[in-house]
């Protein structure tokens, strides 16, 4: 949860941007299911974290969250066997590993929050208790939670991070393929190139969203 | 292509140069990245790959040139303003010799005497403290809050210490004089109250931008021979806008690190990016330590609020007073210009603050307990945390209290030196206007798509970072929103124009 009202507003834009993208995708016709359910979960995320940075937020159950993102990390790790397979792990545009990094990480966002507040007998979304393990008046003055067990910050720290590079380098991505947009496709207007880099700078939002929500928690 | 210029003339300019003719071929591959007008008068043609710097020169370029045109104005007023404030000592030598000055006569009367001869001066005020005569030909000054006036702002009452006369009485703000509080209210927010806070708050978040973009620019500038003495000096043979931007760039270099220093300062004031340094300087253990104004216990057992409510109570009604408070502040090694701030209430303690703001700076501050005139706690300047310091000396400096007349110096130059390049630049854009054409006309901007040199694994980072930078500098990143909307859109705009039939 955030406590400063801007970054709030500025979190919530972020994954609206992810979720939205991902809704705009599930409804467009001609996609096979696989894709589908691969865009419904980064619209389910970017919903999911957009409650996390609000007080409402920690209303919601946890534990279906959870397992939604416990099973969505299964999901994208499905067709990492037949990537390692065919050697294309890392080349592919597709590459499944930031997406499962993603999910898990949600996962054991909202899993480390929920036992907090379980612990604390936290029922409501005033956040007016104290948490074991967590310091809910949040020393950056952004925050309103941060996480006090080594564990717990090391783990937020490194995700933190993981998700810091994942983001940028789909950010990279975007911005090339969005530069390279009208001169690699003589004879078109780059709408495809531009699309595709927008995807990518939606994916790099929700990362880069997420890995300031892990900041915010240390 | 002269040593300095960071971009491409446009087609037909007053300094003649010429460039590509609308619809012109691209004469390199690169150039098909770009739409017929975007490509013209792109402000760097060199390959990608000729590196980092090459692709992120022409975004930059745009980058301060955008700045400077839109955001040039506010830094031009805070720095005219701001020139007009360096004066402000010897003004208020002179507007309040009356009040400040007074004629050696004998040993000084007691602090007493002088507070009550000033409380019948302002008769509705509520003392809020005293700062005795540091020098011998200096006045006492009474401050009083009194219902009427706005917050921040006090009635002074100006004593002479040697036969306790009152010289005169003035509205000050905090402890500037009113022509300081004036120039100070005009310098910060035009007299406009806390709106106008935000205008310079636009200025000390883009100041920065501006010098550090410049520099880049005007270091990394192509120059074949000379080069340290192009960079370092103006002139050097160049006419016309070469010779504008050569004392544009070589000014800028050599006033860039007292420009940075007033941004970075100025900064700290500002409403919202104020804020967020300070929390972010609290954080690091920087805030400015403050002296426990509680009294001590008394016969112990118990502790804090609860002891210092015993301990007041027990002693309530007494009081030593001034004069016995002043020294026990020079006991305590205090000296120069002193400022005593009477207890708030029954169950708290003198506090004398040291408020010496030229160097060597006299920071100390102790607490005094009203009933037996000891000293409860300390604070000393030596002991500050560095940030607090740098602080410190910091807007000591900004104002051009911490050296004196060499400091109002400086200001005054770094002043006019920045005024002078905010017109050299606007001259600059004047004279790449196109002269052959009807009617008016304004210079040419760098070419739009600059972005598209860069590569994404520079960009990326970049971008993230001045994201974080403008949410912690929201009127640095608030109007670089706003630009790159207005930018997107217009864009979007020439390509729809430029894609329809004809």
């Amino acid at each position: 949860m955030i406590a400063a009202t801007g970054l709030r507003w500025i979190l919530t834009a972020v994954f609206a941007l992810s979720a939205l993208h991902g809704g705009w995708q599930v409804a467009r016709p001609g996609y096979a299911s696989a894709r589908r359910v691969d865009h419904g979960l980064h619209t389910l995320m970017g919903l999911a974290m957009i409650a996390m940075v609000w007080p409402w937020g920690m209303d919601l159950p946890a534990a279906p969250q959870v397992v939604l993102f416990g099973a969505g990390a299964v999901w994208f790790a499905r067709t990492a066997p037949s990537l390692l397979r065919s050697g294309s792990w890392l080349k592919s545009g597709a590459v499944p590993l930031p997406h499962v990094v993603m999910t898990a990480a949600m996962a054991w966002m909202v899993a480390v929050m929920a036992s907090a507040a379980m612990s604390a007998g936290h029922g409501g979304g005033g956040a007016s208790g104290d948490m074991p393990g967590m310091i809910m008046s949040g020393g950056s003055g952004t925050a309103s939670m941060s996480l006090t067990g080594t564990g717990e910050r090391l783990t937020a720290g490194l995700l933190a991070v993981v998700l810091a590079v994942v983001g940028l380098r789909w950010l990279g991505r975007a911005f090339d393929r969005a530069r390279t947009a009208r001169a690699t496709e003589p004879g078109h207007d780059g709408a495809g190139s531009e699309e595709a880099a927008f995807g990518l700078a939606c994916h790099a939002a929700m990362a880069l969203g997420m890995a300031a929500m892990f900041v915010l928690l240390l | 292509m002269t040593p300095g210029e960071p971009g491409r003339q446009p087609a037909t300019t007053r300094t003649g140069t010429r460039a590509p003719v609308a619809g012109e071929p691209p004469s390199t591959p690169e150039e098909s990245a770009f739409a017929p007008d975007e490509s013209a008068f792109a402000p760097d043609r060199a390959p990608a790959a000729r590196g980092t710097w090459s692709s992120l020169r022409p975004l930059l370029l745009r980058v301060h040139f955008y700045a400077g045109i839109l955001i040039g104005p506010f830094i031009l007023v805070a720095a005219l303003t701001g020139l007009v404030y360096t004066a402000t000592p010897q003004l208020e030598s002179v507007l309040y010799q009356h009040e400040l000055t007074v004629t050696p006569n004998g040993a000084p009367d007691s602090l007493a005497s002088q507070i009550a001869a000033a409380r019948r001066a302002v008769p509705d005020g509520t003392l809020e403290s005293v700062s005795p005569a540091p020098g011998r030909t200096d006045s006492t000054r009474v401050v009083f809050s009194t219902p009427a006036l706005p917050a921040d702002y006090s009635r002074t009452v100006f004593v002479d210490p040697y036969d306790h006369k009152v010289l005169g009485t003035l509205t000050t703000y905090g402890q500037w004089l009113p022509v300081r509080a004036w120039l100070d209210s005009l310098h910060r927010t035009l007299h406009l109250g806390e709106f106008g806070r935000n205008y310079s708050e636009i200025a000390a978040s883009w100041l920065w931008v501006e010098v550090l973009g410049g520099l880049a620019l005007w270091i990394g500038a192509p120059r074949n021979r000379r080069r340290l003495r192009r960079a370092l000096l103006p002139g050097g043979g160049a006419k016309g806008r070469r010779r504008t931007m050569s004392w544009h760039g070589a000014v800028g270099l050599w006033v860039s690190i007292g420009l940075l220093g007033l941004s970075a300062t100025g900064l700290t004031w500002s409403a919202h990016a104020g804020a967020n340094i300070g929390a972010i300087k609290d954080s690091l253990g920087g805030s400015t330590p403050a002296v426990t104004t509680s009294l001590p216990a008394q016969g112990g057992g118990s502790s804090g609020t609860e002891a210092g409510k015993t301990g007041a109570t027990d002693k309530a009604g007494k009081d030593v007073g001034y004069d016995a408070v002043v020294a026990a502040a020079h006991d305590a090694g205090l000296r120069g210009l002193l400022v005593i701030t009477p207890p708030a209430d029954a169950g708290t303690a003198y506090v004398v603050k040291e408020n010496t703001r030229s160097w060597p700076e006299r920071q100390d501050s102790v607490a005094v307990d009203p009933a037996t005139g000891k000293v409860t706690d300390e604070v000393r300047f030596a002991d500050f945390p560095l940030l607090a310091k740098l602080t410190r000396w910091g807007i000591d400096a900004h104002m051009g209290l911490l050296f004196g007349l060499a400091n109002q110096i400086a200001l005054a130059l770094l002043a006019i030196g920045l005024i002078a390049m905010i017109l050299w630049g606007y001259r600059m854009w004047w004279l790449r206007r196109p002269t052959r054409s009807d009617g008016f006309a304004l210079g040419r901007p760098p070419a739009r798509g600059a972005w598209r040199r860069t590569p994404g694994g520079v960009l990326a980072p970049a971008v993230v970072v001045v994201a974080v930078v403008g949410y912690y500098l929201p009127l640095l990143g608030l109007p670089l929103l706003v630009f790159l909307a207005v930018d997107l859109a217009a864009g979007a705009v020439r390509r729809r124009r430029a894609g329809a039939p004809a």
